[in-house]
C-alpha cells in the first residue's frame, strides 16, 4: 500500500494486520520462531509461548481500547465545556456546561431523590421484564414447538411485535390509572413480544436431525425440549432478551415522562418544566448509562453462555 | 419435532419403494389440522383476524365482558374511524404527522447512512465515535423531549428532531456493520485492477453496504413512526398522538382506539413498502443478517 493505509480500515485490511485493535500485541518467544509452524498460523504444533510485556507499554497495549475511550469521553467534555463557558454555541439555558450537571447530579444523590426514583423505574421495569420473561419463553416455545398455536397465535403476536405497541399506552392509563400497575402493563406489553417472537423463530431453526436423533435413543417429548430444542435455541432466547431490554426501558422513560408522578422519567419532566435544564440533563446521564449498562450486560451473556453463535448480533 | 406424521413416513420409505399411502382414520381433529397446514399464510391471517373481530364484538356488545368504555367494540372503533375522516380530523392530524415524519426520514437517512459510511470506513473515526452512537442507541430518547420541548416551544422543530433520533441510530450501526464486513477478496481484486482508494470506497464498499442500509433503513423508519407518534403526545397541538392522547382524555376510547389502528397499519405500509420496493430496484435486496 502506497500511501501506509493511512485513516482506512478498509485499505488497512488490505495489508492484513487487524494493527492495534487486538487486545493485546503478543509477542511470540523469539527461541520458537522460525521453527515448525505454530497453532497460530494455522499448524499444528505446540502454542506460542506469550511473553506478559510489562511497564506502561504493557499497559498501553493491554489497555489500548479502554484507554483511547476514556480520553475520547475526557475531550468530548472538555470541549463541550470550554465551547459551552467562552463561546455558547447553545444558550447554556438548554445545553449546560458539564460541571453544573455533575454539581446537580451529586446534590440529587446526596438528598436521596435520585436514588428513590430510580429505585422506583428500576423496581417497575424488573417485575414487568420479569413477567414477559416468565410469559414470553414458554408461549415462545410452544408457539415454535406446535404448528396448531402457531398458526393460531402465530399472526397476532407478529402484528404486535410488528406493532408500535407503546401506541396503546395512553389506553392503558386510562382504564388503570397513573400508577405503578399501568407503568408494569405497559413495559411488560413492549418487552413480550420480541421476546415471544426471537424464541419462536429459534425453535424454527432447529435441526430436524438433531430431533430425530434424540427421538431415537428414545427421548419423549419432554425431554427433546428439555434437552434439544432449548439448548439449540438459547442463543435466540439470549438475543430477545436483549431487545426485550432496550424495548422495556422505553417503555419506562415513555411512560415516565408523560404519564408519571414518579421515577426518573418524572424527574426528567419536572425539572425541563422549570427550565432546570442541569437537571434534566443529570437525570438522562443516569438514564443514559444505566441502559448502556444493562444493554453491555446482555451482551456480554450473549458472549458468554453463547460463544458459538456470534453471527445472530443484530 | 414439528410434524412428527410426516417425518414418520418419510423416514420409512425408501427412494425406491412406492409412496406411502395415508391410512385415513383421523378424526375432525387431524382433519381440521390438515386443512390448517395446507391454507396459505394470508388466507390464515384473515380468517384469524375475521374470528378475533367477531369474538370481540360479540363479548363486547352482548356479554360486556369488559366495560366497553375501556374496550369499544370493533364496530364502534369502526364507525369512530368513519367519522372522523368524514369530518376531516384524521386527514388534518395525518398529514401534520406525516409531513414531521418525511422531513425527520428524509433527514435522518440521509446523515444516518452518511455517518455510517464514514464512520465504517475509517477507523479512527469509528473508534472515536462508536461510544456515543451505541450510547445514544441504547438510551430511550424520549429522555430527551420535554427538554426539548421546553427549548423550542410547540413547534414541529423537537418533533422532527425525536423522529431523526429514532430513525439515525438503526441505520448507522446497519451501515457499519456492512462496511466492516466488506470481503477482503473483493477489496483486494479492486485493487489489483488498479482502484485508488476512493475508487475501492465508491464501486466496492458502497454497493457492497446497500442491502444492510436497507436493513437499517426499515429498522430506523418504523422506530422513526414510534418517535412520531411519542413526539406528539407531550407538546404538541396536533398530530396522530396528540389525537389519540385527546380522545382518551375526553373518554372517546373508540377514536383513540381507530387512531392507534391507523398507525398500526401506517406502521404496516411502510414495512411493506420498503420491503417490495427494493426487489424492483438492482441490488438493494436486504441483508440476511
Amino acid at each position: 500500500m502506497s500511501d501506509g493505509g493511512r485513516g482506512g480500515d478498509i485499505l488497512r485490511r488490505l495489508s492484513g494486520s487487524r494493527g492495534h485493535m487486538s487486545k493485546a500485541r503478543v509477542e511470540t518467544a523469539p527461541d520458537r520462531q522460525g521453527q515448525t509452524p505454530t497453532a497460530r498460523d494455522g499448524g499444528i504444533g505446540p502454542r506460542p509461548r506469550e511473553i506478559e510485556v510489562t511497564g506502561w507499554k504493557g499497559f498501553r497495549q493491554r489497555h489500548w481500547l479502554g484507554l483511547v475511550g476514556v480520553l475520547n469521553f475526557l475531550v468530548f467534555f472538555v470541549v463541550w465545556q470550554l465551547v459551552q463557558t467562552y463561546t455558547p454555541v447553545v444558550d447554556t439555558q438548554w445545553v449546560p456546561v458539564p460541571t453544573a450537571i455533575l454539581k446537580d447530579l451529586w446534590e440529587n444523590i446526596a438528598n436521596g431523590v435520585l436514588i428513590e426514583q430510580a429505585r422506583y423505574s428500576f423496581t417497575n421495569m424488573l417485575v414487568a421484564y420479569l413477567l414477559s420473561v416468565l410469559f414470553g419463553v414458554p408461549l415462545g416455545l410452544i408457539m415454535g414447538v406446535s404448528r396448531m398455536s402457531r398458526m393460531l397465535f402465530g399472526p397476532y403476536i407478529w402484528a404486535l411485535y410488528a406493532a408500535p405497541t407503546i401506541a396503546i399506552a395512553p389506553v392503558v392509563i386510562l382504564i388503570f390509572g397513573i400508577g405503578a400497575p399501568a407503568t408494569i402493563l405497559v413495559i411488560a406489553m413492549n418487552a413480550f413480544f420480541p421476546l415471544a417472537i426471537n424464541t419462536m423463530d429459534g425453535v424454527a431453526t432447529v435441526e430436524e436431525n438433531l430431533v430425530r436423533a434424540a427421538r431415537v435413543f428414545g427421548a419423549n417429548r419432554y425431554q427433546v425440549l428439555r434437552r434439544v430444542v432449548v439448548p439449540y435455541t438459547l442463543p435466540w432466547i439470549l438475543t430477545g432478551l436483549r431487545i426485550a431490554v432496550t424495548r422495556a426501558l422505553l417503555g419506562m422513560v415513555f411512560v415516565e415522562v408523560f404519564f408519571s408522578p414518579q421515577g426518573l422519567g418524572y424527574l426528567i419532566r419536572q425539572a425541563s418544566d422549570v427550565s432546570d435544564a442541569a437537571t434534566a440533563y443529570s437525570v438522562i446521564l443516569i438514564v443514559v448509562i444505566s441502559s448502556v449498562l444493562l444493554v453491555q450486560l446482555f451482551r456480554y451473556l450473549e458472549a458468554k453462555f453463547t460463544p458459538w453463535s456470534q453471527e445472530i448480533q443484530i | 419435532m414439528t410434524r412428527d406424521a410426516d417425518v414418520d413416513t418419510r423416514s420409512a420409505a425408501g427412494p425406491l419403494s412406492p409412496p406411502v399411502q395415508r391410512v385415513s382414520k383421523d378424526g375432525p381433529r387431524q382433519r381440521f389440522g390438515r386443512l390448517l397446514r395446507s391454507a396459505p399464510g394470508v388466507v390464515l391471517l384473515v380468517v384469524s383476524l375475521v374470528v378475533l373481530i367477531a369474538v370481540w364484538q360479540y363479548a363486547q356488545t352482548r356479554i360486556r365482558a369488559v366495560p366497553p368504555l375501556y374496550l369499544p367494540p370493533p364496530s364502534a372503533i369502526w364507525h369512530a374511524l368513519l367519522e372522523n375522516f368524514r369530518n376531516g380530523q384524521f386527514q388534518q392530524n395525518i398529514a401534520f404527522s406525516l409531513q414531521n415524519y418525511g422531513v425527520g426520514l428524509a433527514i435522518g437517512a440521509s446523515a444516518g447512512v452518511a455517518i455510517g459510511l464514514v464512520t465504517g470506513g475509517i477507523r479512527k473515526v469509528n473508534i472515536i465515535l462508536t461510544p456515543y452512537i451505541w450510547a445514544l442507541y441504547s438510551t430511550p430518547n424520549i429522555a430527551f423531549q420535554p427538554i426539548l420541548i421546553v427549548a423550542l416551544g410547540f413547534t414541529p422543530l423537537p418533533k422532527i428532531i425525536m423522529i431523526i433520533l429514532g430513525v439515525i441510530f438503526p441505520i448507522i450501526v446497519n451501515t457499519i456493520a456492512g462496511v466492516e464486513k466488506v470481503d477482503g477478496s473483493l477489496l483486494r481484486a479492486a485493487r489489483v485492477f488498479g482502484a485508488n482508494r476512493l475508487q475501492l470506497y465508491l464501486k466496492v464498499a458502497v454497493p457492497y453496504t446497500v442491502p444492510f442500509i436497507m436493513t437499517g433503513l426499515r429498522l430506523g423508519a418504523t422506530r422513526g413512526l414510534l418517535y412520531m407518534y411519542i413526539s406528539e403526545i407531550y407538546g404538541s397541538t396536533n398530530g396522530l398522538g396528540y389525537m389519540v392522547l385527546q380522545a382518551t382524555h375526553r373518554f372517546q376510547t373508540p377514536t383513540a382506539f381507530a387512531g392507534v389502528v391507523l398507525l398500526v397499519v401506517m406502521s404496516i405500509l411502510i414495512v411493506q413498502v420498503l420491503q417490495i420496493v427494493p426487489r424492483f430496484l438492482p441490488h438493494t435486496r436486504e441483508a440476511k443478517i
